[in-house]
Formats: structure tokens, C-alpha cells, sequence
């Protein structure tokens, strides 16, 4: 059965049509890719999955129920976490206290509660930074729990921001473009990391990447969007070999 | 670093019977620490302007730090927060004067509910004003706030009970309310500022406050991980409001009399003035900002006279000397900097010179004794410290003597802050200012940092003996050309009168020496202390 079912999926902005039809269905536990080139709609197709943009017609199904006109909070609270193209990070914040706010989602205690500063809000907190703790641990970034964000390398920001999002204990795991960026050896590591985030967790990833070593190497389905519409689908062979694809994006192998 | 581990431990805190043990206690000390400021501090102070600048200070310490929980903390730039301090105070004020007469409450509980009901009200506006927020941001949100303030303000003026009024509604119109009973006195103010930071502080102990700091640093990506930015948002701003009405029923059952004068942009931009000064997003910064912009506006306007051309000769000596040092920064890795120094150093020998002269020329007294004191340990310094520099290091002996000149400079604020003890102004002023001498120079002395930084401090108060003593030259100078003489010999200057423009411009300089305000994203704590002195501290796990 599929996690996440995109539904004739279009949306426009004014006169230009960004996404178009666009349909496909991740199922649970996939490493799912979607590539194409730029301005193609992989973000658009994001930030409608995540509520960020409405659709302007179709469906998105995540485990059966529309999230259409969701906010993005809602959405995340469902299980649809995501990362950004461009990093955003609560810079001015600590390490620790990002990954604290992506654990904050499942809080009961009230408001009130933690300005009377009573046990239950305190505790929870607790357990938060335990939680935290505890992504930090498995993503390697626990030397720099104290570190401000905005002060930490690009490649552990990549890792931080990718931490947060499972914070948030997601379902579905969206990262878009993970490996900007990143030096040929921290892409490895990437690799390496959402390998094991689906091997280990059962992770479900559906990741836009420009990187065909990453998308290739982890990748067991994937969708081509060019001008807002599917292309191809399938098994990362057939895309390599697929000469739609092939003019549109991947060009000739030289 | 926390671990995990510890962290497991933590837990354990949370024992019923210990923490509300450990909770009694501390309010029953917070009740102690009031009782004490009002049973013995306050009939302790000389006379009642005292009283009042001390509640001053801390109603609009309170109301900084409740406009920081909008604008530092959740990032959301608001000018317009005198409008709900106008409306906690104007609500209770009409409730008060309505039905205070006819009600069987006693003053103190009265003034209790009517802060209540003034915060619901003030609440209600935050409420409000927030929604905008939703679909506003920074300049643009600052606009409607600001609008919002001039609202709340005009609506007042034309509420007088007869004619335009809504609802027949009469606030006094633009001649104000008066008479109300008054109700508040100090301990209500030093109670106010408590719960005020409470809220904040507490706030930002727990995963809650992180949802609020994430809503300032990134809204998408809040939104994105699962903050609902929307309910985060208006909540500050009812939460901010909130206080600010709180604070706004203290201030009318405090004055007796409130006009909508008292609550125009001015106040907004004094307000938010205390939370840049003081550092965004710093709850104590924002409260010692309150508390010292307050003061400093009120220490200003009892400054001596002085004539025209002194001024200018203070001014001139001042600026050329300005000039010399910023010489001397840039040149500063260079050895090229010695001759410069060289003529500090001869500045400062001068001036404790001239200075000890001076000081027995005038005899006896607090004055001369700190002249000739100040002057001799100047003059000591520069000399024993050259002597012992040039011994030491042959190739920059001048560092020495200036490092010298920075400890005396330290005894120098000792004495200051004893001076400044004896000034003729409010206790509460001479108090404030000479704890911060007395509290820069301990920080000098005492500590490894401030140790270091010893050299600009003596490069600083030989700038400052400089100007003493170029003082008058330059105004001997001024006196003998006939055009200044004939024009501004009888003129004297009251720096009173210009006085916003002084507060004005020391804000400028502070944001100049301090772009980020005084605590920065810091919060002052005895951690905080212990770190800017340069002694390891355990860190924090949540943002503290």
C-alpha cells in the first residue's frame, strides 16, 4: 500500500503552469527520487506535498487521507517531514535546541504549564533534549550539541538540517537537493546515511537530487519531471537509458 | 555538554515532595525579598521623587521586557506597544473610577483585579494587532503596529462622553483622567518586573520557548517542522499585551492622573528603544536597559549649567584628542605608535600635575583630596611605570606606564563613584551611577579579562586627564579672540534643556560601541558573569 499518492496533481501560477499533472505514489520504506532539470517542479511538487503551496487542482494522499489545505505544521504533525534546497536552520540557535524544536511537535503540556513552569512541561522538555540527544548521537553531530547553527560547515548543516526533520519522527522524510554543496567524501557519507536511515529505521525518503552519483547509488525508484510533467518513472536502469530522459536532462553519455 | 546520562538524571528532580517544597520557598522568598523592599528600603529613601524614580524604572523595565517577548523573541517588529499600556491603564482607570466607590473590595485587591481586568483588555488588542502579523513582516508589520498605536491613541482623545463618543464611553478626552485613587506603590512595580521576566524566562526554559525563538529565526522552516506559527505568533503578541496592560493599571493607580500624552509614539519608541539598547531577544538585557535609560532620562535633567564657551573648549580639547587616539588604534601594531604614546604618557604626566596643583590650591574638601589623590597616583604611575618599563623591555617601554595609568584609572571610578555619592541629585541616581563605576572597576580589577585589557583602558584615561587639562587652554584660547569673547561671553548653557538630544546621542553611542546592545543574544546570569570573566562554567543544555 502507498505512503504517499500524488493525484493528477497541477498547479498554476498566473499563466504559467508549474506542475502539471503531475502522479505518482511512493509506497512505505521506498528510497524514492525525483529528478529533472531546473525549474522542472521538483520543489513546487514539494511544497505542495507539504503544504506550502494549493494545489490548484488534484489530490495528495499520505496514507490513505488528503492533505490538501493542511498547514505545513499539520502536515508535519501527519508525518511528512522535509529539508530545504537553500539551508534553513534556526541559526542563531544551538545544534541541540534545532533538533529539540523538531521534537517539540509531540508536546502535551500546555502553554501555561511551562510559563508556571510545572513538572509535566519541564519533564517533557526533558525527554525532549534526550531525544535530541539521541539523533545527535546516531547523526555524529553530538561533538557540537553547544555549537550556534550558522557557525557549523556547510556539510554538517546539510546533516543538521536532516536531523531536525527526523525529529519530527516522520513517516515520509522529503529532502530536496541533500547533496548540494557537499565534497565528493561527505556525499559518500550522505549516501551512507540515508542507506542505513532506511535500513536501520525503516525510513521512507523521497529525495531531489542533481547529483545522478547519489540519485543512482541510492535510488530504487524514480520519477523525471521536465516542464512540470512526468516524463519517466521507473527502476534507476531504465531511467539511465530512457532517451526521453536522456534529451531532457541526463544528455548524452560523453 | 549535557549527556544523556546526566540528562536521565535530571529527571529525578521532579519529585513531587521536593519540588514544591523547592517551589514554596522560592516564592516565599520573592515575598520576603518584597516585603523588605517595601517595609524597609522604601521608608529608608529621603524623599519621595526617590520612590518614584525607583517605580518608574521598573514599570518601564517591565514593559520592555514584555515588548521583548514580541520583538526579541518571536521576531516580530512591533512599535506600537504604548497602545496596550494605554489601554490597561485607561480600562482599569474607568472601572476604578466607576466602580471602586460602590464595590466592597479594599484598595490593595481592588488594584489586583482591575490589573487583571486592564491585561484582558490590553489582551484583547494584542489579540488583535497579532492577526495582521500573520500575513505581515518586518517593516510592514511595523506599519500596522504603529498605526495601531496612533488608533488607540486618537480614540482616546475623542472619547469625552458627549458628542463622537462611542457609547457615550467618557475617557477624559485629550485633557486625561483624573483623580483616580492611588493605589500602587513600589513593591507593585518590583513585583510586576519579577512576573514579567517570569513569563519570558520560564518560557525559554522549556521546548516552548524554543518554538517561539524558531518563529523569529525562521518562520517556513518552523512551519516545516511542525510549529504551529500562527498560534505562536498571536500568542505573543496577546502574551506581550497582556503585560503590558498589567503594567498599564499599575501606572494609572500609581500617578492618579493619566493623559493621552503619556502614552503617545514617544513612549513606543522609548520602549522599544530599551529592547535594542539592551540587547533583542535578551530578557535582561532588556530589563537593565529599561531600568538604566529610565534613570539616565531622569538624571538628566538636573545637569549644571555651564558657559558657552567652556563648553565649546570641553568639546574642542575632546575632539582632538578623539582624534590622537584613533590615531593611536590604527597604528597600533605598528612600533610606530610610540611616539604617540610618548605624548600620552606627557599628556597624562601634565594632567596629574596640573591636578594635584589644582587640588591644593582648593584646600580642604571631597574635591581637592580626590585631585591631589587622583593626580599624584597619575603622576606615580606614569613615572614608576616608565621606570620600571624601561627596565623591563628597552623596545616599547610605554605600555607599562599605560597599563599603570589603567589601574589608577580603576581607583580613579572608586573615587569617582565616592563623588558622584555626593552630588546633589536623587539617591536612587547617585546609587545607580556609582554601582556601575564601582562595578567597572571591580570588573577591571578583578578579573583576568579585564586585567587584559588594561592598556586601551590606560590609553582612556589618559585621553580623559587630556582633556582636563587641554580644558582650559583651549578655553583661553577661545576667550582671547575678540568674536567669541564679545558674542558669547555672557552666554551659559543648560544641558537640561536639550536634554533628549543628550539622551539621544549617548544612545547613539552606545549602538555605536555596541552594535548587537549591551547583552547581546546574552542573558545575565552568574553563568554569564562567570564566562565574560573568564572562568569556565558548567554549559547549559536549553538555551538559557
Amino acid at each position: 500500500m502507498s505512503l504517499l499518492t500524488l493525484d493528477r496533481l497541477t498547479i498554476r501560477f498566473g499563466g504559467l503552469v508549474a506542475v502539471n499533472d503531475v502522479s505518482f505514489s511512493v509506497a512505505e520504506g521506498d528510497l524514492f527520487g525525483l529528478i529533472g532539470p531546473n525549474g522542472a517542479g521538483k520543489t513546487t511538487c514539494f511544497n505542495m506535498i507539504t503544504g506550502v503551496y494549493r494545489p490548484t487542482s488534484g489530490d495528495v494522499l499520505f496514507d490513505g487521507s488528503s492533505i490538501v489545505g493542511l498547514r505545513p505544521s499539520r502536515i508535519c504533525a501527519r508525518g511528512v517531514a522535509r529539508t530545504f534546497q537553500n539551508i534553513r536552520l534556526f541559526s542563531a540557535l544551538s545544534v541541540l535546541e534545532n533538533v529539540v524544536i523538531g521534537a517539540f511537535l509531540r508536546h502535551v503540556s500546555t502553554l501555561a504549564e511551562a510559563i508556571a513552569l510545572l513538572p509535566r512541561a519541564l519533564k517533557e522538555t526533558d525527554e525532549q533534549v534526550i531525544q535530541a540527544m539521541e539523533i545527535l548521537h546516531t547523526f555524529g553531530l553530538a561533538e557540537y550539541a553547544d555549537a550556534r547553527a550558522a557557525d557549523l560547515p556547510y556539510g554538517v548543516q546539510r546533516r543538521l538540517e536532516i536531523a531536525r526533520a527526523l525529529a519530527t519522527r516522520p513517516r515520509l522524510l522529503l529532502l530536496d537537493e541533500p547533496a548540494a554543496g557537499l565534497n565528493p567524501q561527505e556525499s559518500v557519507s550522505l549516501v551512507n546515511l540515508i542507506r542505513r536511515l532506511r535500513d536501520e529505521f525503516g525510513q521512507t525518503v523521497l529525495l531531489i537530487e542533481h547529483d545522478m552519483k547519489v540519485v543512482m547509488n541510492i535510488c530504487e525508484r524514480i520519477v523525471v519531471l521536465d516542464h512540470g510533467s512526468v516524463i519517466a518513472e521507473g527502476a534507476p536502469e531504465q531511467i539511465r537509458n530512457d532517451p526521453k530522459v536522456i534529451e531532457a536532462y541526463l544528455g548524452e553519455p560523453v | 555538554m549535557a549527556s544523556v546520562g546526566e540528562l536521565v538524571n535530571v529527571t529525578r528532580r521532579y519529585a513531587p515532595v521536593r519540588f514544591w517544597l523547592v517551589r514554596l520557598a522560592s516564592v516565599a522568598t520573592l515575598a520576603l525579598f518584597l516585603y523588605f523592599l517595601q517595609a524597609v528600603l522604601v521608608p529608608a529613601l529621603p524623599t519621595p521623587y526617590d520612590a518614584r524614580l525607583i517605580s518608574l524604572a521598573l514599570l518601564f523595565a517591565s514593559l520592555a521586557v514584555s515588548l521583548n517577548l514580541i520583538n526579541g523573541i518571536t521576531g516580530q517588529f512591533s512599535i506600537g506597544h504604548a497602545a496596550f499600556f494605554l489601554i490597561g491603564a485607561y480600562g482599569s482607570a474607568r472601572l476604578t473610577l466607576s466602580y471602586f466607590e460602590t464595590q466592597p473590595l479594599v484598595p490593595g485587591i481592588w488594584l489586583f483585579v482591575v490589573a487583571i481586568l486592564g491585561g484582558l483588555m490590553a489582551a484583547v488588542a494584542g489579540f488583535i494587532v497579532g492577526l495582521p502579523s500573520l500575513r505581515l513582516r518586518g517593516d510592514y508589520l511595523a506599519i500596522v503596529t504603529l498605526g495601531f498605536g496612533e488608533i488607540a491613541r486618537i480614540f482616546v482623545i475623542n472619547q469625552t462622553g458627549r458628542g463622537s463618543s462611542v457609547a457615550g464611553l467618557d475617557l477624559g478626552g485629550s485633557f486625561g483622567l483624573p483623580d483616580i485613587p492611588l493605589m500602587t506603590d513600589v513593591w507593585h512595580f518590583a513585583l510586576l518586573l519579577i512576573f514579567t521576566v517570569l513569563v519570558s524566562r520560564n518560557m525559554l526554559q522549556t521546548s516552548h520557548g524554543l518554538a517561539f525563538l524558531s518563529v523569529r529565526e525562521d518562520e517556513l522552516a518552523a512551519e516545516a517542522t511542525g510549529v504551529n506559527t500562527t498560534k505562536t505568533k498571536v500568542t505573543a503578541f496577546v502574551l506581550g499585551a497582556a503585560l503590558a496592560g498589567i503594567a498599564g493599571a499599575f501606572f494609572a493607580h500609581f500617578e492618579g492622573f493619566i493623559t493621552p500624552q503619556h502614552f503617545d509614539m514617544n513612549a513606543s519608541f522609548i520602549i522599544l528603544t530599551m529592547v535594542v539598547v539592551g540587547g533583542t531577544g535578551s530578557i535582561t538585557g532588556a530589563a537593565l536597559a529599561g531600568i538604566a535609560l529610565k534613570l539616565l532620562e531622569e538624571a538628566l535633567r538636573k545637569l549644571p549649567e555651564i558657559s558657552a564657551i567652556d563648553l565649546i573648549a570641553y568639546l574642542v580639547a575632546a575632539a582632538g584628542l578623539l582624534l590622537l587616539m584613533t590615531a593611536l588604534r590604527r597604528n597600533r601594531p605598528a612600533r610606530r605608535s610610540t611616539p604617540w604614546l610618548v605624548l600620552l604618557c606627557a599628556v597624562a604626566l601634565a594632567a596629574g600635575v596640573g591636578a594635584v596643583v589644582k587640588g591644593l590650591s582648593l584646600g580642604g574638601g571631597v574635591v581637592g583630596a580626590f585631585m591631589i589623590t587622583s593626580g599624584g597616583l597619575a603622576v606615580a604611575s606614569v613615572l614608576g611605570g616608565l621606570a620600571f618599563g624601561f627596565a623591563k623591555s628597552p623596545d616599547d617601554p610605554f605600555r607599562v606606564p599605560l597599563k599603570a595609568l589603567g589601574y589608577t584609572g580603576c581607583i580613579g571610578m572608586l573615587f569617582a563613584a565616592y563623588l558622584v555619592w555626593n552630588v546633589e541629585a536623587s539617591v536612587v541616581i547617585r546609587a545607580g551611577i556609582g554601582l556601575i563605576l564601582v562595578g567597572a572597576a571591580a570588573s577591571l580589577l578583578g578579573y583576568p579579562a579585564g586585567r587584559a585589557s588594561m592598556i586601551p583602558f590606560g590609553m582612556l584615561v589618559a585621553g580623559f586627564l587630556g582633556v582636563v587639562i587641554l580644558q582650559p587652554v583651549v578655553g583661553a584660547v577661545l576667550h582671547s579672540i575678540p568674536f567669541v569673547e564679545s558674542n558669547l561671553k555672557e552666554t551659559m548653557y543648560s544641558p537640561s534643556n536639550l536634554r533628549m538630544a543628550v539622551f539621544a546621542v549617548s544612545l547613539v553611542i552606545v549602538m555605536l560601541v555596541r552594535p548587537q546592545g549591551l547583552m547581546g543574544h546574552h542573558e545575565f546570569s552568574w553563568s554569564f558573569l562567570g564566562k565574560s570573566m573568564g572562568m569556565k562554567t558548567k554549559e547549559t543544555a536549553i538555551h538559557s
